[in-house]
């Protein structure tokens, strides 16, 4: 029987993810720390894949690979159940407390594809404004460069969160990582919070 | 009403053969010819007629016997039509000449001893005593074939599962209703039924089986729906554009046949699954 969290969140925040680029290959970031992941609440399974590798995602096809989504900060994930909420017409304030999603906390160490740089854009002929003007659930083009990536064995892609505003500051406060978990190190479940105790605003 | 009702009493657990024949006619409580149509064909349909004819008495019957005992004992309607069966294949069917009296006494018959039965167990308090009710003695009298008993039996059971169905939609007419907030006249839109074909199936009136999946689906995305959002604001969110529906609403959705649609988005939505 788990019982959570192990720590307080500020443990986990004050040590960002880092993410280490190789001139020498534009299309591949190192990156070593700490990921965040909405789950929903009655979750038992939190890095269960399932659903991503049956519904696909931003870099997946429906029922190609698992895909384990994440985000480099707390913000990250708060900006996409902000946008969830909107999207779906779902504020928060109106769903059941047991509907509202708990974060985890995982630890993550891997080379992974590079979509957070223009070079890394670039390399795999996305757009170097990436992701503006993407729709939303528009994902033909990043899931053809995700099928690429994980065939040519990279352990998932690190890439400009679609929900945040914008991309400034360190890259670990804006950025998605999205972990092929049937080829990339295990990431280890670290911590657990419920709603109350990392989400503030609505 | 209470006045009403003992006075039926009266009759109905301690009055003569006749004066109950005479209360069943001037209530109109059966219609007469579907007992003795089944008598000469004692096949399906008729038996199916038989069944109907008493339909008005049987549940005069329940609400008596919950006037008498519903304060003690939970009274359910449709079992009245089960002792239908038994009254067929009793000797008060065909001891006095006209079948639908036959009918008419049998039930009231059983319905005193089931009231009887009730008082001794848990005393009902009855102000109203309970006289024996037999059926004439007939020596040419010939049984119904355990066939043709079986027919009514089925028939009956029909009958009963299919007022227990009626009311099970009121109920889900209701409570979609309810949940999502809707006006009469979105209802009927979303039902694809007139004013008065919704107003009547409100009431009780039997619904067509094809139109059924549509009312359950509509109840279960309901209870779905409300179990996923306050119920409070359940029918502003059902009224809200939504882009994940291309700006357009919920309800609109639903009008327009896409339930099923509707239910895969927000399958995704509830689960939280982060996808990007």
């Amino acid at each position: 029987m788990n019982s959570w969290p192990r720590s307080d969140l500020a443990t986990y925040t004050a040590r960002p993810a880092t993410f280490e680029f190789d001139q020498t290959s534009p299309g591949a970031v190192a990156l070593t720390g700490i990921l965040y992941r909405a789950i929903p609440h009655s979750s038992q399974e939190p890095l269960n894949t399932s659903q991503s590798l049956i519904a696909g995602g931003r870099w997946n096809r429906p029922g190609s690979f698992p895909v384990l989504y994440t985000g480099a900060s707390v913000d990250v994930v708060r900006s996409f159940v902000e946008w969830h909420a909107v999207y779906f017409g779902l504020p928060l304030r109106t769903r059941p407390t047991d509907d509202l999603p708990d974060l985890i906390v995982v630890s993550f160490n891997a080379t992974v594809a590079n979509a957070v740089t223009d070079e890394g854009l670039v390399h795999y002929r996305l757009p170097t404004n990436y992701p503006t003007g993407f729709p939303p659930q528009e994902h033909t083009a990043t899931r053809a460069v995700g099928q690429a990536v994980f065939e040519a064995g990279l352990a998932g892609v690190a890439a400009r969160s679609a929900t945040m505003a914008n991309w400034t500051g360190p890259i670990a406060s804006w950025a998605d990582v999205a972990i092929f978990t049937g080829q990339a190190p295990e990431p280890a479940l670290v911590d657990r919070f419920r709603y109350d105790e990392w989400y503030s605003g609505d | 009403m209470a006045s009403q009702a003992t006075a039926q009493l009266e009759i109905v657990l301690g009055g003569s053969a006749t004066r109950v024949k005479r209360w069943s006619k001037s209530e109109h409580l059966v219609t007469s010819g579907g007992a003795s149509r089944f008598a000469s064909l004692l096949t399906p349909p008729a038996a199916g007629g038989l069944v109907r004819s008493v339909d008005p008495l049987v549940h005069r019957f329940a609400e008596l016997a919950q006037a008498a005992a519903g304060r003690y004992y939970p009274v359910v309607a449709p079992l009245f039509h089960l002792e239908i069966a038994p009254v067929v294949a009793s000797p008060w069917f065909g001891s006095s000449g006209s079948y639908t009296n036959d009918l008419t006494l049998g039930l009231t018959a059983r319905f005193r001893n089931w009231i009887e039965e009730i008082d001794a167990a848990v005393d009902i308090e009855l102000a109203v005593p309970i006289s024996p009710l037999e059926p004439v003695q007939r020596l040419e009298w010939h049984p119904i074939s355990n066939e043709a008993v079986t027919y009514v039996a089925a028939a009956a059971l029909d009958r009963a599962a299919s007022e227990r169905k009626d009311a099970d939609y009121q109920y889900e007419l209701e409570r979609i209703q309810s949940i999502l907030g809707l006006k009469l006249s979105e209802m009927t839109r979303l039902l694809h039924v007139s004013h008065e074909g919704l107003r009547k199936w409100t009431r009780g009136s039997s619904i067509a089986d094809e139109r059924l999946p549509d009312i359950d689906d509509l109840y279960d995305l309901s209870l779905w729906i409300s179990a996923h959002i306050k119920p409070e604001h359940v029918p502003a969110f059902i009224r809200r554009r939504i882009p994940a529906l291309a700006n357009q609403r919920p309800i609109d959705w639903l009008m327009s046949g896409r339930s099923q649609e509707l239910r895969a988005v927000y399958q995704k939505a509830f689960s939280y699954e982060q996808l990007a």
